[in-house]
């Protein structure tokens, strides 16, 4: 009994102690990348102060061009869209900018999939939430997406889970860090080809919400309003879509102007716009900033005026 | 509830703790009350089901106990009572569908979608054998309704086995000396640390990686289906065996001793040699109640082929119902009679043979499993990709420093894997010194927090069976 006791012991001991020494050495390594995703996450953390920011999943990422808005407006852009990220992680993400400074104007760009709509198979992604140790509001967010995230950030590993590979890989510059790359837009190049038994499919949506998703969509909306552009840029082909009306009865009641070109009758239409039936490539993206950015000068101006 | 979740990874240590708190008396009926709760919070519905097949069975075996004159009647009458619910549940609902869909009918039982109940599949299999086992009279049946549930809803094995029979788990529940084993405890907490290494890191981080390839099958090569083929088999191997070890782990911390549901499968040359460590309890099962009792190998060739043949459907139709499961079945079988006639246990065990037999065994297995998470069309469809558009040897998965990092993690800790159970499987006593022991386990916890995919950890795949 007295060896399996020391077992135990032993066990846990061992366990914290390297918890505590392999979670300050995974921080080291997350903090110092300057390189990839990691890299341009703790850029935007600590170094951005552009005057415009855009948010927002890959749509956002690729499809607005922050020179050109710079250009229009005179003031500072820079392009903030994550891949694969969502309304939980794009709020907190602002959450933490703001506790820096305050962007003049914040433009949101709503995917339906990421922001509204329940899927079992992708819930908020949490990962760059647990990593972001200077965010006051972390340990609240994290807890209304799971109570038990509470418990599980007691270890010093757990915020860096699954990160290592990636922060230990982020030493080379990648696609993220090319000339190419505009305060934070990431273009694209390609050409969307067709195959010529292609039919179109107009993307059905679900119309089943997750509540969290919509929870943090007002957050972000009722805490911003005045100061927020929400936007759906176009998909290729797509026809008109009564799925945003909620959005637009939020955006109204809290006087956010919410601009939706999901069906652009120019560009939805015109393939040689697309990299895929989701993301402009960088003509497209140049030609979609172009559209926006009216709306952009238009909140501006309102806000200048109050 | 999920086994590889927080929640019971905190709830076990004040079971456990409960558990021997207790007088002696009270134990198997606090151990019961445990176990239905954690069924309730599975599938509340479920319980019913459940009861029914503890009542069936449990009233079958004192029944046959009674009975002088050994008859059979009985006997068949309490598996059929006993299978019932597998059978309305599993088979009869797929059935009517396939029958009215051919006839273009409607009537009520199209209206309800039946959901099979959590673990059905496996107690309602334990259950037959301890009828079975009774009437042979080979464990005599529970001294109470108590016991008798407890053997049938134990928590750490109800919702995928292993499948246990009653002289494994019954006779240690109906001793009421049963006290704490420290060794027992310590082997428990070493499986339940190395089942969730399994889990967590090994079978979800395949996951992610199936699921990415499978999101566009269209748009990939045959190289990169292939490795999803593969990765697949992995993905349900850790999972099936870390579930399984974490079953084993807490049983153990309970003080009960379950046997091993696998012995490292991934090495194993042959089919037959395959059965021999995949799924044991499974395998055991329908040689002891399927093969054996349809006359075994004791009969001409032809007879037994015959047997093999039926038995691997009949594991095959456990599986589920449809075309693609008997499909599965009929294969495996049909493999195993090959590996009969040519007489293939006899050939030399040389590794420089046994590492291409065990590729190709390895390979064969990984197509078959694609019917377990594919229709047969989709399937078809794939192997028909992996043949045609083979494409040079490189992966058409988007390719970002996130991905590449997720396909480091799945490369490393399956190596880890593979490290470990070369070990267990050929030289069991290198490093096996306890201190060394305690350090590697803490160091598979660390590893389990650093790579362990935790946001989207799934639930196991043999529930759904």
């Amino acid at each position: 009994m007295r060896k399996f006791i020391y077992s135990i012991l032993i066990l846990l001991v061992a366990v914290i102690v390297g918890d505590w020494a392999m979670g300050r050495w995974l921080r080291h390594i997350y903090e110092h990348t300057h390189c990839d995703e990691i890299g341009r996450l703790n850029y935007i953390s600590d170094s951005v102060t552009a005057d415009i920011v855009v948010l927002g999943s890959s749509r956002a990422l690729h499809h607005y061009v922050p020179s050109t808005i710079t250009d229009s407006t005179g003031l500072s852009c820079y392009n903030c869209g994550f891949e694969n990220e969502g309304i939980v992680f794009h709020y907190a993400l602002l959450r933490q900018l703001q506790q820096r400074y305050r962007p003049r104007l914040v433009v949101y760009e709503l995917t339906y999939d990421y922001d509204i709509q329940y899927l079992s198979w992708r819930p908020a992604n949490l990962k760059h939430i647990h990593a972001m140790g200077e965010l006051q509001c972390r340990d609240s967010i994290l807890h209304s997406v799971d109570p038990w995230e509470r418990v599980k950030m007691l270890s010093r590993i757990y915020p860096y889970n699954s990160m290592a590979f990636a922060a230990l890989a982020s030493r080379e510059p990648t696609t993220y860090d090319s000339a190419f790359v505009d305060n934070g837009y990431i273009p694209q190049f390609k050409h969307m080809q067709l195959d010529p038994d292609w039919q179109f499919h107009p993307q059905k949506w679900d119309d089943q919400i997750d509540t969290l998703k919509v929870s943090y969509l007002k957050k972000m909306i009722t805490e911003n309003a005045g100061h927020l552009l929400i936007v759906v840029s176009p998909r290729y082909l797509s026809p008109e879509d009564n799925i945003y009306g909620m959005v637009q009865q939020l955006c109204n009641e809290h006087g956010v102007p919410f601009v939706c070109m999901v069906s652009d009758p120019v560009i939805s239409r015109d393939i040689s716009l697309w990299e895929d039936d989701g993301h402009l490539n960088h003509t497209g993206a140049l030609m979609f900033t172009r559209a926006i950015v009216p709306h952009i000068k238009k909140v501006l101006t309102e806000n200048n005026k109050q | 509830m999920n086994y590889s979740s927080l929640t019971y990874i905190l709830l076990l240590p004040a079971i456990v703790l409960g558990y021997y708190a207790l007088p002696a008396r009270w134990r198997n009926a606090a151990l019961l009350a445990v176990s239905l709760a954690l069924y309730l919070l599975w599938w509340p519905a479920g319980i019913m089901v459940m009861a029914w097949v503890t009542m069936a069975s449990y009233l079958g075996t004192r029944r046959i106990t009674q009975q002088v004159d050994g008859s059979t009647g009985m006997l068949w009458f309490t598996i059929a009572l006993t299978a019932l619910p597998l059978i309305f549940f599993k088979y009869l609902q797929p059935l009517n569908d396939t029958i009215t869909s051919w006839l273009h009918i409607e009537w009520f039982l199209n209206r309800h979608r039946w959901l099979i109940p959590v673990g059905l599949s496996f107690y309602t299999l334990q259950a037959i054998a301890l009828v079975v086992d009774v009437y042979k009279k080979r464990i005599p049946s529970a001294s109470s309704l108590v016991n008798h549930a407890l053997f049938i809803s134990f928590f750490p094995i109800t919702s995928s086995g292993p499948i246990v029979r009653g002289g494994e788990l019954l006779s240690q529940l109906e001793d009421r000396q049963r006290r704490f084993d420290p060794d027992l405890a310590w082997q428990g907490i070493r499986w339940l640390i190395w089942g969730m290494f399994m889990k967590v890191v090994v079978a979800d981080s395949f996951a992610l990686f199936v699921q990415a390839v499978e999101q566009r099958i269209d748009t990939q090569n045959g190289f990169t289906l292939f490795l999803s083929v593969l990765s697949y088999t992995i993905q349900l191997y850790a999972d099936f065996a870390g579930y399984s070890l974490m079953a084993l782990g807490t049983s153990a911390l309970l003080g009960v001793r379950l046997k091993h549901n696998f012995w490292h499968p991934l090495f194993a040359v042959g089919i037959r040699d395959f059965w021999r460590r995949w799924h044991i309890s499974l395998s055991t099962w329908l040689r002891d109640y399927i093969y054996i009792p349809l006359g075994g190998s004791r009969c001409s060739a032809w007879r037994t082929r015959l047997n093999v043949m039926a038995t691997f459907i009949f594991s095959g139709l456990w599986h589920g119902a449809g075309l693609a499961y008997l499909l599965w079945g009929a294969m495996h079988g049909l493999w195993v009679v090959v590996e009969r006639l040519v007489r293939f246990d006899r050939w030399p065990r040389h590794w420089v043979l046994r590492l291409p037999l065990g590729l190709m065994t390895f390979v064969f297995v990984a197509v078959l499993f694609m019917l377990f998470s594919h229709d047969t069309s989709t399937a078809l469809h794939i192997l028909g990709r992996i043949a045609s558009g083979w494409d040079g040897f490189h992966l058409t998965v988007t390719q970002s420093v996130s991905t590449l990092s997720r396909e480091w993690t799945m490369v490393t800790m399956f190596a880890l894997m593979l490290a470990k159970e070369a070990r267990d499987e050929w030289c069991p006593t290198l490093l096996s010194l306890h201190s060394l022991q305690v350090v590697f386990y803490a160091c598979v916890v660390i590893v389990t927090l650093m790579f362990g995919v935790f946001d989207r950890s799934g639930s196991f795949i043999y529930m759904h069976f």
